[in-house]
């Protein structure tokens, strides 16, 4: 088992094969070797981590990706196609869907931050400047001629 | 507590697993919201992967506009622009030919100046072998015309293409290399087919090539006359005569490969301008080349100077190999003799006993002996300052055709360097003079004329001027003197060469019809083949430059 202890002082003891979906804790396991010392994330909090946990305990079983996999991974044969368990996974507040994807960027888990970074691509897909800016809650920090400016240059986008 | 946004997300994750699942227009859109989404989106990075993504255009150097005004361009107005000689029909439709008189008296149909051909499919990158032109188009679809003519060994055999056909293949193709008698394309599953006959492609099967690791992986390949040639991902170099001599180095079969095929829209099935290609399987037998010899240290070469030598590129002239390391050595291998009976068991009998092997050319490997122009033979008569700063950095890129092959250095005051068959590690090269510095990003070979593309967009050509294959403009109407047009001196009849590389101009023929106005005409790709060239043009807004 592996302790492992949040940037709010939480502990979380866990199965080593569940933190070793995370690359940092796997070579972070490697390095240290057989330990009773538990692992702090500093950058990860409770709420987020316990999130965390519960995919990579899902996916445990899994095969890793291997470097070769994630070498032929091609941005053109991509798709933001979400498994159906994962999607239910991911259906979480705006805050906590970041806070996923910074965390899994962190932790170094490949397909959680595919997962969260699909779902943010898929809020984004097909709508307009206001739109986004308000899903997102984004200030407009344009002056009036470089929005003028900035439309004018971003008209000619088609389908594609 | 905090209030998470995309702009706490790290630029790189938005870029590669964000913004990169994008549609362009999303893209546009979010550019639109903020100044610090704006700055994300116009990264160069993210065009780069929308680019490959969006038009098979593998963007490889540096260019001189930002990658969203080429995705932009691809998008809207990109034309093919073809001139030089009409031999064999191979311009198609039949464009405003001049007639021009050789030096044989014969009398010649030539475009020459730049013909915008008919809108066809959008095309993401050119080749051209001798007589013959490829086009790769945003879909990964390859589309031909010209003459293919080696038919010693072609199951099925259509020689000529005069108007633009497309060859149905299972995959996306991604890229290309012709040769006189054959091409050569890798599709997106790594399969190296060769085409002897427009629709009879084989594909190259051998242990060697598996494409089950680094070792057994093609990086490039690259068409000889006789030959094709495979760089591996791990640095090694293959050569194979699959199509040669009574004693042939392979068995045939047919394709294990099968696709869904790419779609053929109705209108094309109705024209009858494809080819519903027969699919062979050829298992091969291939000749491992040499390893390196031992190499000396090259000043400036920067990143990777720690690393052993290795080959990152190679290119295909007639019979002989040129090949770039990491460092900017340039190394030739004679491969003659490859395609007679037994060719390919005596090459390798030479290698084993290190008969053959790879030859260092060391002037062609530094930049050392350039530093002073005004010696080089072509710049005695041109004054210092009209020409680039000093040559700075290394070889990056080589090229060859049939039996000539250029070395060139790539930045403000890029050089290129020619060589022949011939080349020996003593033989100077032949060094070709700009007027202004230019970064040259890729040159290509024609029989005797040639071409550099630069990095603002221009296509700048030298060489042989007759059959217009220079496309300088109509040396009837040029003034006296003038590159391309005739000289002033009764007794010179034929047309000069050029010796100094001059812009080829693409709006000829828009000239009074406005319809360039307020657009820059940028140079993508260019191509030349025996005697004639062909450019992809992107018309780009004045703003983007």
């Amino acid at each position: 088992m592996v302790n492992l202890v949040t940037s709010d002082n939480e502990s979380f003891t866990v199965e080593k094969a569940v933190a070793s979906r995370s690359v940092l804790i796997k070579n972070m396991l490697e390095d240290v070797g057989e330990s009773d010392q538990p692992i702090p994330l500093p950058n990860v909090t409770a709420s987020v981590l316990k999130k965390v946990l519960e995919y990579c305990d899902h996916h445990k079983n899994e095969p890793m990706p291997t470097s070769e996999d994630l070498a032929a991974e091609d941005t053109r044969k991509r798709t933001t196609d979400i498994g159906e368990w994962d999607q239910k996974f991911i259906q979480v507040d705006q805050e906590m869907l970041f806070e996923i994807i910074l965390a899994a960027n962190y932790l170094d888990i490949k397909p959680l931050l595919d997962v969260g970074c699909k779902t943010v691509a898929n809020m984004i897909k097909g709508k307009t400047p206001e739109e986004i800016r308000k899903l997102f809650n984004i200030v407009n920090d344009f002056t009036p001629e470089e929005e003028a400016q900035i439309k004018k240059e971003n008209e000619w986008a088609e389908d594609r | 507590m905090r209030t998470l946004s995309l702009n706490h997300i790290p630029v790189e994750v938005l870029i590669e697993s964000i913004f990169c699942y994008l549609a362009a227009r999303d893209i546009q859109a979010l550019s639109c919201c903020s100044s610090f989404l704006a700055g994300v989106c116009a990264d160069d990075l993210l065009w780069k992967r929308l680019l490959l993504r969006d038009f098979n255009v593998r963007i490889t150097h540096k260019i001189g506009v930002d990658l969203k005004s080429i995705h932009k361009g691809l998008q809207g107005d990109s034309r093919i622009f073809v001139w030089g000689v009409n031999e064999n029909n191979i311009f198609w439709p039949p464009g405003p030919f001049a007639t021009i008189s050789e030096q044989d008296g014969d009398d010649r149909k030539v475009l020459s100046y730049p013909h915008a051909i008919e809108a066809g499919p959008q095309v993401a990158a050119l080749e051209a072998g001798a007589t013959l032109f490829c086009a790769l188009d945003i879909e990964g679809k390859l589309h031909v015309w010209g003459n293919l003519s080696w038919t010693s060994f072609a199951p099925r055999c259509m020689g000529r293409a005069s108007a633009p056909a497309t060859l149905l293949m299972p995959n996306k193709i991604e890229s290309v290399s012709c040769g006189r008698m054959h091409i050569a394309v890798v599709d997106a599953l790594s399969n190296i087919w060769i085409f002897t006959s427009w629709e009879s492609p084989y594909r190259l099967v051998c242990p060697e090539l598996s494409n089950t690791s680094p070792e057994t992986s093609a990086a490039q390949v690259e068409v000889g006359s006789y030959f094709v040639a495979v760089l591996t991902e791990s640095a090694g170099v293959y050569a194979t005569w699959p199509f040669c001599g009574p004693q042939r180095d392979f068995t045939l079969s047919p394709s294990e490969v099968s696709g869904a095929g790419l779609r053929v829209p109705d209108d094309w099935r109705q024209s009858g301008t494809f080819y519903d290609c027969e699919l062979w399987d050829a298992h091969s037998r291939l000749l491992a080349l040499p390893q390196l010899p031992d190499l000396p240290p090259l000043p400036l070469t920067g990143y990777g100077a720690s690393l052993s030598p290795r080959i990152t590129q190679i290119a295909a002239g007639n019979d002989f190999l040129v090949a770039l390391t990491n460092h900017g050595h340039v190394l030739k291998i004679d491969l003659t003799g490859g395609q007679h009976a037994n060719g390919l068991t005596k090459l390798q009998e030479k290698i084993a006993a290190g008969d053959l092997g790879w030859e260092y050319l060391p002037l062609f490997s530094t930049l050392d002996g350039y530093e002073n122009l005004n010696n080089a033979p072509p710049f005695q008569a041109e004054p210092r300052s009209a020409l680039g700063g000093p040559p700075v950095g290394r070889i990056t890129r080589i090229t060859a055709n049939d039996r000539m092959f250029a070395a060139h250095s790539t930045g403000p005051g890029s050089i290129v360097l020619m060589g022949t068959k011939r080349t020996t590690s003593s033989t100077p090269p032949e060094f070709i003079p700009f007027h202004q510095s230019h970064f040259v990003i890729s040159v290509t070979l024609g029989d005797n004329h040639f071409g550099a593309l630069t990095s603002d967009g221009q296509l700048l050509t030298w060489g042989r001027a007759a059959f217009g294959a220079l496309g300088l403009g109509d040396p009837h109407s040029l003034p006296a003197d003038t590159p391309g047009g005739f000289s002033s001196n009764p007794a010179c009849a034929s047309l000069p060469d050029v010796k100094v590389p001059c812009p080829v101009r693409f709006d000829w023929e828009a000239e009074g019809s406005g319809t360039t106005a307020g657009k820059r005409q940028f140079c993508f790709a260019a191509a030349a083949s025996g005697k004639q060239f062909a450019a992809l043009v992107l018309s780009l807004d004045d703003r983007s430059s």
